[in-house]
């Protein structure tokens, strides 16, 4: 959960899709899926990730940059995910750890490492997501003293 | 966005129908007394916890990093694919389960390799620190037992090295323990003077366990090089949390641990320098794995972990560093703020911030830590917790005995929160001051009489 950026708003979204055809006219992004086939929810399942993957591969080169939108939905799924762990200190931890990272690379602007950066918080959120179901198995019946006494 | 609302409320009235039913407290109550050497810990999400007498309403606030850390959740994720689906022998070369383990353990091995600067062929995995101590010290002297009998350590070590030198010393070794200044550092003359020709190792710890200060490695290093002397450390506390390079320190041995950098517990590293080439006698004897040093199948799941531990160490380091450094200024200040004679045992600037070890002064030590029983610290190391006597890292600092019976241990990790360092002050300060209100010492004190001077009645 390091290297994740913010997309600067220059970077170009509806004028690289043109040649892509009218079916893109709805999309903000070559990569994005149509509204009605979306998860209502917004998270990103196993099922959208594989989608993605291979529109990714299937567009052009230059679309290999994720698009802002990408990347903030990125930056959501990860934070809804960390909100999911049972234990408080990991759930804390995910929420600073996903923020200060993306702040962190706001600022980068080469391809490589943008891509590079969002491959790494794919991969991180899939860790989350599968630890978040292993520690709500096991988790303790009594909560943290820190949970507790929030509520 | 409705199914969000209704959704916690479903989980809660279906997490109360799978509790235990009503009637095990009522079992637990009428058989107390006889069950409870049978059942010492009762866990009711409603009531708490009751263990060992004591009540509290939640699992504590874990603040005691250097005795173990937890679990990372990436960590876990590396290991787990071995505990489950690839669980073949490293060993083994003749199918795919072996292939496949012995490339993630040589996978591993570079991970810890590269954290410290060293060769992936220099790393020899064992069952943690302690072994690696036990190896490095006895292994060493116990080769070299023809030319060289001398050792050199510091008071503050270990227990593992302190009781393997005691071993060495009843098979006939001489042991120099060299003295360490009030703020836990070694004089370096005092080192230089201590080396004979016949000295065959120097063994310091990098980051001491209980009172976290960083000894100076580098001035140790040149010392060891100019007379050409094996010099041996203690990284298990330094690992991951100070840069640790084996060539500017110039060690030519190492103990790592698993667990201090929130890996898995029952695994550490040791390092064996290649060139100048340092030889050991192996403490385990088997089938010569692990190049004959420590003979036993390495297990392949603890050092997969112990590898992505050391990984993730070298990513977040810095990130790290800072939060921790910022956690335990707030810590310190929050306590000073409030209550006044704390006393910071060991060197300030000199010190991982992660270990912050204090004495609150006409205050009584256990009575304290009691009553910090939702905050996990600990007095003391997790070693010597045990005995009631002050532990011996502060008796050699020169700290007196009754703060070294006040002296708290908060450990700051990875997972501590400003939320939980607030809730820790809080709770210290609250405790501090009804211990002090109690006491007639602080009475006096207030009222301006030198306790030293007090000439105690005889009965």
């Amino acid at each position: 959960m390091t290297i994740l950026p913010f997309i600067s708003l220059t970077l170009p979204r509806r004028s690289s899709l043109v040649e892509l055809g009218p079916a893109s006219i709805n999309r903000t992004g070559p990569n994005r899926m149509p509204p009605n086939k979306r998860n209502v929810e917004g998270c990103c399942t196993a099922g959208t990730f594989w989608k993605l993957k291979l529109r990714a591969s299937m567009a052009s080169a230059a679309a290999k940059t994720p698009t802002r939108s990408e990347v903030l939905s990125l930056f959501r799924c990860l934070l809804r995910t960390g909100r999911d762990f049972c234990d408080y200190n990991v759930r804390e931890y995910t929420k600073r750890r996903t923020i200060d990272a993306f702040r962190s690379n706001r600022s980068l602007s080469d391809q490589q490492s943008v891509s590079a950066a969002y491959a790494d918080g794919k991969e991180q959120l899939a860790i989350a997501k599968r630890q978040a179901i292993v520690y709500s198995l096991y988790s303790p019946k009594v909560k943290s003293i820190m949970e507790l006494n929030q509520v | 966005m409705a199914s969000k609302f209704l959704a916690s409320p479903i989980r809660r009235f279906l997490a109360k129908a799978h509790r235990p039913s009503a009637s095990w407290p009522r079992h637990l109550s009428t058989a107390a007394a006889a069950a409870e050497a049978a059942s010492p810990v009762y866990e009711d999400p409603d009531a708490g916890i009751v263990m060992k007498g004591v009540r509290i309403s939640g699992r504590p606030l874990y603040l005691d990093m250097q005795a173990t850390s937890p679990l990372d959740p990436r960590v876990l994720d590396a290991m787990l694919p071995f505990y489950t689906a690839r669980y073949g022998n490293p060993h083994s070369r003749t199918h795919l389960y072996g292939w496949e383990s012995d490339l993630a353990v040589e996978s591993a091995r570079a991970q810890v390799a590269a954290l410290v600067n060293a060769s992936p062929k220099e790393i020899v995995f064992t069952s943690g620190a302690t072994e690696c101590n036990n190896i490095s010290i006895k292994g060493v002297m116990h080769f070299y037992r023809d030319k060289k009998r001398h050792v050199i350590t510091t008071q503050t070590e270990h227990k593992c090295v302190l009781d393997s030198c005691r071993h060495l010393q009843q098979e006939g070794f001489d042991i120099t323990y060299l003295k360490v200044g009030s703020d836990g550092i070694i004089d370096l003359e005092q080192l230089r003077s201590s080396i004979r020709p016949d000295t065959g190792l120097v063994s310091v710890m990098a980051v001491n366990n209980e009172i976290g200060v960083i000894q100076p490695m580098e001035e140790i290093g040149k010392i060891c090089k100019e007379f050409n002397v094996p010099f041996h450390t203690d990284a298990a506390q330094a690992l991951g949390k100070i840069p640790v390079d084996v060539d500017k320190w110039n060690v030519s041995l190492m103990s790592l641990s698993g667990h201090k950098v929130y890996g898995p517990k029952g695994v550490g590293a040791l390092y064996l320098r290649r060139r100048p080439r340092i030889r050991v006698e192996p403490q385990m004897n088997g089938g010569g794995q692990e190049r004959g040093i420590r003979s036993g199948t390495v297990p392949t799941p603890l050092v997969v972990g112990m590898g992505a531990a050391c990984e993730l160490a070298m990513k977040e380091m810095e990130y790290d560093h800072k939060r921790v450094s910022s956690l335990q200024e707030r810590l310190l200040n929050g306590i000073k703020e409030k209550i006044d004679g704390v006393v910071v045992n060991g060197s300030l600037e000199k010190r991982y911030p992660g270990n912050l070890n204090i004495s609150f002064a006409y205050v009584e030590g256990e009575s304290l830590l009691m009553g910090l029983k939702e905050v996990a610290v600990s007095s003391g190391s997790a070693c010597t917790s045990a005995s009631l006597e002050p532990s011996y890292v502060l008796r050699a600092l020169g700290v007196e005995e009754d703060m070294a019976h006040t002296s708290i241990r908060y450990g700051i990790g990875r997972f501590t929160t400003e939320e939980e360092i607030d809730r820790a002050v809080e709770l210290t300060v609250k405790q501090v001051e009804k211990l002090r209100e109690m006491s007639p010492l602080y009475e006096m004190v207030k009222e301006g009489i030198d306790i030293k001077s007090i000439q105690w009645a005889q009965h």
